[in-house]
């Protein structure tokens, strides 16, 4: 520490007055890495001792929009951007922990040749944080320097193709990764459960807008929280020691018909297994699509932890009802409930498969909150909200949109008995 | 305030104090609590025992002296008690840092040195905020910096940030030449290059992050094919304009020095900033010329290097100076 000091006390007898430099170069250097990079830069111009400081910068973020020369040329814009990024890497002079380029907006001409480039100096300077937030125009295929950034932590990478011939083998993976976060992301192969078998740490894991035609299966017992969203024919999950778990199957287009649009996922088998589960969330098409059996869970066996469920579910489908039945008797601590109504099939005969539910234990003994989207009033919607109202003692709101519901339909939901004395019915 | 609230937490008799110390020798005594949320002094209060009489009074280091000891105090006092919203955390950490630069800056040192991270984080936030926005001159106001850069060194970058429009016309009507002289050349040969551009090999790649590329013979296709256009660019018509091109030859390519340049630190740094005179993809400006739209273009050069004319020969000079100076700096760099 000593010879730290000596060099300063000297330089404040000659200059009284200095009073930023002489602080330590990792209090220079978060200053500068608070600072719009250009600004950074720009430091060089002030003294001779703040000549290089910026050179070794270790946190580094490279936004487009800091470039935007307002005279419209796009072009010379983009072109300043990115010859200022080379430059500033070549230029660059030690570790770099953290590395984000925003570049939403404007087309690269090559993408992933300048990332290429870019990742390569990154992994060859002990890089923690990669978020590129790249145009989902031009999509690039994952470069394979990136594989060999092994001291990585956090990632976010956005419109990349990742294939499993650029894997490196196993042993070699991202041993601290943490938080993996991929978006508008092509998957070929099982290469995301590569990777993320190549993660041993990995704790949180979401994947926005995938596309993968292949076989997915991921297998972990570190990961905590997991998204997966987007179109996808085959899943098979095991990661037993989730707290959040969702869930969102996206159908290629809104018009092809669900019945034949399948998804193989081993729903019931994924949701016996979660022991420490906090949240889940299954949207989109999956509870249609996924061909599973009636979830069957032994009733010894509770999610003691789950508080929050969130469902889009056709409440008159006997499958979907039946898994989201099941849920709630396993979860004898939940608080929160959010349904997201699809009333399909609407020709089928109503079951009464909410008003025939064996009644003597509680379903929703701490319940608080139910919020319903596109109530449309159905049987089976109404059955359920009865159950509800009837069934949990500490409600306190129901929260209900609609799509404009006919004079009936309230009467109904009026007379309807209330075990809470709270409970209040919200209609958006 | 907060005083009140926390004997209401913790009747006086039962507090704990702990004795510290600064560099100067003043010793004050602070309530426990409040000093334990500074993680260096809590480590010594757990693991060396100190600080529990005024004998055994922990030393602080010397950057903490004893008016930032009282600022840093008076944020552990105030972050210390639990229960306080977010809001209310923010608004006083904002009124925290509205001190005069020169404590900000002792605060931001001392803070560092107990390792009191989310000070270090509020107050280098806003030691950023005070330089963002300002001139370097204003800069070096606020702080006292030294004004110690040749008048050469400042100019170089602020020449780029000022955007001389003159230069950036001339370099403009440059990059259109150098296009058209290409375009007729080797038309294929570059369309190659540039298919192949994404697909070089890691060796090569290698070579030209290591400064190599341009000396590997075949190898290294892009810095390559940067030394060919930058000689193409080094014959225009008029012989008073080659400096400038020479200095654009080092310096785009800036780990290049097949070329024979000395590496020229301060100029690159110059150049990072400057975004029209060495047109990266000059040939995107390609508009299909034809020759009497050459001839035009030909004159408008000659025309314009006449009308700099008056400025060249100084410019030249700071050329030359700028060559020695770097020569002493790359040297510098290069330890």
């Amino acid at each position: 520490m000593d010879h730290e000091f000596s060099p300063a006390k000297i330089c404040k007898s000659v200059a009284d007055e200095d009073i930023i430099t002489n602080l330590p170069e990792a209090l220079k250097d978060k200053i500068l890495c608070c600072l719009p990079i250009k600004e950074a830069v720009q430091t060089c111009l002030l003294s001779r001792s703040w000549r290089y400081t910026w050179a070794s910068m270790t946190e580094l973020l490279f936004r487009r929009s800091d470039f935007a020369s307002g005279n419209g040329n796009e072009k010379d814009d983009a072109c300043r951007f990115l010859k200022f990024t080379d430059m500033f890497l070549s230029l660059h002079n030690g570790p770099i922990l953290k590395f984000g380029l925003n570049t939403l907006g404007i087309e690269m001409l090559s993408t992933g040749g300048h990332i290429y480039r870019w990742m390569l100096m990154l992994s060859r300077n002990g890089i923690k944080e990669i978020h590129l937030r790249t145009s989902t125009l031009d999509r690039y295929k994952i470069p394979s320097c990136f594989f060999f950034c092994d001291r990585l932590e956090h990632v976010y990478l956005r419109a990349c193709i990742l294939t499993s011939s650029q894997l490196p083998p196993l042993s070699k993976g991202f041993k601290q990764l943490s938080t993996l976060h991929l978006e508008h992301i092509s998957v070929q192969g099982n290469s995301l459960g590569d990777l993320v078998a190549s993660c041993p740490n990995l704790e949180k894991l979401h994947l926005s807008k995938l596309i993968s035609m292949h076989h997915i299966y991921i297998h972990s017992t570190k990961l905590k929280i997991l998204t997966i969203e987007g179109q996808f024919q085959h899943l098979n999950l095991h990661t037993p020691y989730l707290t959040s778990a969702t869930i969102k199957l996206k159908l290629q287009s809104e018009l092809n018909d669900a019945s034949t649009a399948r998804c193989n996922f081993n729903l019931s088998q994924f949701i016996a297994s979660l022991s420490d589960v906090e949240n889940i969330r299954l949207y989109g098409r999956i509870l249609e699509c996924v061909e599973h059996e009636f979830l069957i869970l032994k009733t010894t066996e509770l999610f003691n932890r789950l508080t929050y469920i969130g469902l889009e579910i056709n409440l008159g489908n006997l499958k979907e009802a039946n898994l989201a039945l099941c849920l709630f008797q396993h979860a004898p601590n939940l608080r929160l409930i959010n349904l997201k109504l699809i009333p399909r099939n609407l020709m089928v005969p109503p079951v009464r498969f909410w008003e025939s539910i064996d009644r003597h234990v509680c379903l929703f003994q701490n319940v608080h909150v139910v919020c319903m989207t596109n109530f449309t009033g159905s049987f089976a919607e109404l059955g359920f909200l009865k159950l509800l109202l009837e069934d949990a003692p500490v409600l306190r709101k129901v929260i209900i949109s609609d799509k404009g519901l006919d004079r009936g339909v309230f009467e109904n939901l009026l007379k309807m008995r209330r075990t809470s004395n709270e409970a209040e019915i919200v209609i958006l | 305030m907060s005083e009140s609230e926390l004997s209401v937490i913790k009747p006086e008799a039962l507090k704990t104090y702990i004795w510290l110390q600064c560099f100067d020798g003043s010793i004050q005594q602070v309530e426990e609590e409040v000093a334990m949320f500074c993680p260096m002094i809590c480590r010594e209060i757990v693991k060396n025992g100190t600080g529990s009489a005024k004998n055994h009074a922990i030393a602080l280091p010397e950057r903490v002296n004893p008016a930032s000891l009282s600022l840093i105090l008076d944020y552990c006092r105030f972050h210390q008690v639990p229960g306080r919203s977010n809001k209310e955390r923010k608004s006083f950490d904002e009124k925290f840092v509205r001190i005069d630069t020169e404590k900000l800056c002792e605060l931001t040192s001392a803070a560092d040195s107990l390792q009191l991270k989310p000070l270090v984080d509020l107050t280098s936030r806003a030691l950023a905020r005070i330089i963002e926005g300002k001139t370097p001159e204003e800069i070096r106001d606020i702080f006292h910096l030294p004004d110690d850069l040749t008048e050469e060194e400042k100019l170089e970058p602020l020449k780029n940030i000022n955007d001389d429009p003159r230069i950036r016309l001339l370099n403009r009507l440059y990059a259109k030449k150098r296009k058209e002289l290409q375009e007729r050349q080797k038309l294929k040969d570059i369309q190659v290059q540039q298919e192949h551009k994404d697909e070089r090999s890691l060796d090569e790649l290698l070579c030209f992050i290591n400064g190599d590329g341009g000396s590997g013979g075949g190898k290294g296709g892009k810095s390559k094919k940067k030394n060919k256009r930058r000689k193409d660019a080094k014959n225009p018509p008029k012989a008073d304009l080659e400096p400038v091109n020479k200095g654009e030859a080092a310096c785009a390519v800036p780990c290049n020095v097949g070329i024979g340049n000395i590496p020229r630190a301060p100029c690159q740094t110059s150049d990072v900033q400057d975004d029209n005179e060495y047109p990266f993809e000059d040939g995107d400006l390609d508009d299909g010329l034809d020759p009497a739209m050459q001839e035009e273009l030909d004159r408008e050069v000659e025309d314009f290097a006449r009308r700099l004319n008056s400025v060249w020969p100084e410019r030249m000079h700071l050329g030359q100076e700028r060559r020695i100076e770097s020569q002493l700096i790359g040297g510098f760099n290069h330890r």
